[in-house]
């Protein structure tokens, strides 16, 4: 499913920045420059991110959360788009959850193949388990496992209470989730870039770009909300592809990544 | 690593077995052999909007290997799936390979209305040449289903890209990439959004047989076979059907066969066999004008077209004759089966009509999309409103349709009965495990319905009024075994009004039963 459909509200917009800033902030060790505050066409949705990344974030709290994966999504967006800063996420859309229950369990879906299982992330209570990999398989390349990358790509979460998925997310053929991360019991972030699929409910320019994306789910409330970057300019797509490719060896070397 | 390693080494040898059971056909030397791929299948369903994306691809495939392999320039060609199962990626490659294709066309669909209809090819990976070969195959297919197409999806449909590049997949395709054969992926749009919801909202994907044709003339298309199939025309007159098509190569020698049915799908018969260059139908070895003179009744004729290793369909209007009154179409049509030796099944088969003088039985093993969208055989014709098909394969899905017909023609064929006969001998068929289902029964319009799955499984549930028409999905999804409830409510805009429906079952594919069910309140 390509998230497309667009609700305007300013109220959980300015939760879900919040939420998404603070993850990433923390994820990156830094705080947004003044540029991006500028950036940002929500002036109330500006201040309560500079207020949350002011210090919202208990210490505490951090420490029980695995942002590692955020990190290296957020350096390579800044090394290879020029003067990338987390301000420059805007909110895009909100939408519902698409709980797509299925009766499927984490061995039917992964088996015993460890490398594939390796890239699946608990939340911090172990109650959901989140698959930013849906459209990659592993095969064996040189001896070695290798990503093999299907046309659909998605996330999904399992429900490990009773082992069974709750959420499928299929992005399609235009959007690549590079890794998620929890950041609360109920409440994750998956990045990565996608085309832009529409402006203001109408079609993107043709040829549509490509830029950063983060979505914030929160299976409570069963809300995502997705947030675009500045467009990747087609100059620097060889070396945004690599920077890409670097961020996934980083999350897992023992995988060639392609 | 060395846990990896071994679970590397059991899938190998998994897709290795698999691989040596497969039956993959062997290549006839003088036809182009191209291995359809329809995406996803199984416990991946692929795009998930109104429609599973895996359902549509696999419609589509179908489709398209049905009129691959009826026509002879295609012959042995086959696909990669055509039942709801999953395939691994590498897999997918290696039965093309095996099978001796000479192209690989993977079938997906894109999930937006706001996505261009693209057709995707790989650079990276293999030689030059055949990544030429490859963007060859993916403009023809993507030309040729620009051309087909006659819904939205026609907007933006001329795209053509490198799978890694940025306005495309941004990544390489592992059935791409790693295949040796000119390959082309088709992601046309349309799976999830508004208008899916209108194109999902009947049983059947109006755009199959669209789409299905634009692969097909792309095929065509890149394997330098002449495509006489847009210039084939048919008109109803008074008394007459007019027939025109053109000849893009003036210079050769041919004989053009003429059929005509009055059901898109046949029989077909033989109406006229007309050489090439014969004035009385050409006045410059270019246009041909044909008239069928022996039309009977007011209603359409579809007519075929072959030349030597070439076919094209046209339709006609209703010519402007007396209008027809074929009998009703037959109604509550039930197939029961039984297996025989030598992996063959008795289908007896029964069914309701009225005004009829006999019947003709079609027998498909190929789900229907639609009317067209099916390779339906006629097997028997019968005056009585019952017959025992005794030549039908076991083991796998079969369909079967009746059509009645009188002194004036035809009747629309019944609704579908659908099967499968287990093969092992003495065994109980599926939905002999859940016999009690539906309850309760009679139900509550507002309520739900529960039946008993007998194994884990992908479960297809829909319910159907008196004359066959699906009024409800009730769900499309995978469940576990046991107990299952079907709120009634689901996959439906309308209140259900009281009265008698048909509720059927699908598990992975197979036909649990199909069960009256009575709504009350």
């Amino acid at each position: 499913m390509i998230v497309t459909t667009k609700h305007a509200c300013a109220a959980a917009g300015r939760l879900a920045l919040i939420a998404l800033s603070a993850a990433l902030a923390a994820a990156a060790g830094c705080a947004p420059s003044r540029d991006s505050e500028r950036a940002a066409p929500d002036t109330t949705a500006a201040e309560s991110r500079a207020e949350d990344l002011a210090g919202r974030l208990a210490p505490s709290e951090r420490d029980s959360i695995d942002r590692g994966p955020l990190r290296s999504w957020v350096d390579a967006q800044i090394a290879a788009i020029p003067n990338f800063s987390l301000g420059a996420l805007t909110l895009e859309s909100t939408s519902k959850i698409h709980e797509q229950y299925q009766a499927t369990t984490l061995d039917e879906q992964f088996g015993g193949n460890e490398a594939r299982r390796s890239l699946l992330v608990r939340s911090p209570d172990g109650r959901w388990v989140l698959d930013t990999y849906y459209g990659m398989e592993i095969v064996e390349r040189s001896g070695r496992p290798a990503a093999a990358w299907d046309a659909d790509r998605g996330f999904r979460v399992f429900d490990a209470r009773t082992d069974s998925l709750r959420v499928y997310e299929v992005l399609g053929t235009t959007a690549v989730p590079w890794m998620g991360a929890w950041i609360g019991p109920d409440r994750f972030v998956v990045v990565g870039d996608a085309i832009l699929t529409e402006m203001s409910g109408q079609p993107p320019p043709d040829p549509a770009p490509r830029t950063p994306i983060a979505w914030l789910g929160d299976m409570e409330s069963r809300e995502l909300t997705t947030f675009r970057g500045p467009a990747i300019p087609d100059s620097l797509w060889d070396r945004y592809a690599r920077a890409r490719l670097d961020a996934f060896a980083a999350r897992q070397p023992q995988i060639q990544w392609e | 690593m060395s846990g990896v390693s071994r679970s590397l080494r059991a899938s190998a040898l998994a897709a290795a077995l698999a691989l040596a059971h497969a039956a993959v056909p062997a290549a006839p030397a003088s036809a182009h052999v191209v291995c359809v791929d329809p995406g996803h299948g199984g416990a991946d369903p692929g795009a998930v909007g109104i429609c599973e994306e895996e359902s549509i691809n696999l419609g589509v495939s179908n489709y398209l290997l049905y009129l691959l392999q009826h026509d002879a320039s295609f012959e042995g060609s086959f696909a990669t799936r055509t039942t709801d199962i999953s395939v691994a990626l590498s897999q997918r490659v290696a039965l093309a390979t095996a099978g001796g294709a000479e192209a690989f066309v993977s079938l997906h669909h894109n999930s937006g209305v706001t996505i261009r209809t693209f057709v995707m090819y790989d650079t990276t990976g293999q030689q030059a040449s055949r990544w030429t070969r490859s963007r060859a195959l993916a403009t023809a297919s993507a030309e040729r289903l620009c051309v087909e197409f006659s819904t939205p999806h026609a907007l933006d449909c001329d795209g053509v890209c490198v799978d890694q590049a940025p306005q495309c997949s941004g990544s390489t395709l592992y059935v791409l990439r790693e295949n040796p054969l000119p390959s082309a992926l088709g992601e046309p749009c349309g799976v999830g959004a508004a208008e899916a919801a209108r194109l999902c909202s009947t049983s059947v994907y109006p755009d199959y047989m669209e789409e299905a044709r634009g692969y097909y003339q792309g095929l065509r298309e890149f394997f330098g076979l002449t495509a006489i199939g847009t210039s084939f025309q048919a008109a109803g007159g008074p008394g007459a059907d007019t027939l025109r098509w053109t000849e893009s190569d003036p210079e050769r020698w041919v004989t053009y066969a003429i059929e005509r049915s009055d059901a898109c799908w046949g029989p077909w018969q033989p109406i006229a066999s007309i050489v090439s260059h014969d004035d009385r139908y050409t006045p410059d070895d270019m246009h041909y004008t044909y008239i069928d003179g022996t039309v009977s009744y007011a209603r359409p004729y579809w007519y075929r077209l072959s030349v030597t290793d070439e076919r094209a369909t046209a339709v006609t209007t209703p010519a402007a004759l007396p209008p027809a009154t074929p009998p009703p179409a037959p109604q509550a049509l039930v197939a029961e089966g039984a297996p025989l030796a030598g992996g063959r099944a008795s289908v007896s088969l029964e069914w309701a009509a009225q005004q009829a003088a006999g019947f003709h039985v079609y027998r498909s093993l190929y789900e229907s999309m639609s009317d067209c969208g099916a390779a339906f055989d006629r097997i028997a014709t019968t005056s009585a409103t019952a017959f025992t098909d005794t030549t039908a394969p076991s083991g796998i899905p079969l369909f079967y349709r009746v059509r009645a017909y009188n002194a004036t023609g035809g009747s629309e064929v019944s609704p579908e009965a659908a099967l499968v006969v287990d093969s092992r001998t003495g065994a109980p068929e599926p939905h002999e495990s859940a016999a009690s289902w539906p309850w309760p029964n009679p139900a509550s319009r507002v309520g739900a319905v529960h039946v008993t799955l007998p194994h884990n499984g992908h479960v297809r549930a829909s319910l159907h009024d008196v004359a066959g028409r699906r009024v409800a999905l009730l769900l499309d999804a995978r469940r576990l075994a046991g107990d299952l409830e079907l709120p009634l409510d689901s996959g439906t805009e309308a209140r259900l009004s009281r009265g008698v429906y048909f509720i059927q079952v699908l598990l992975d594919g197979r036909p649990l039963g199909t069960r009256r069910l009575v709504l009350l309140q």
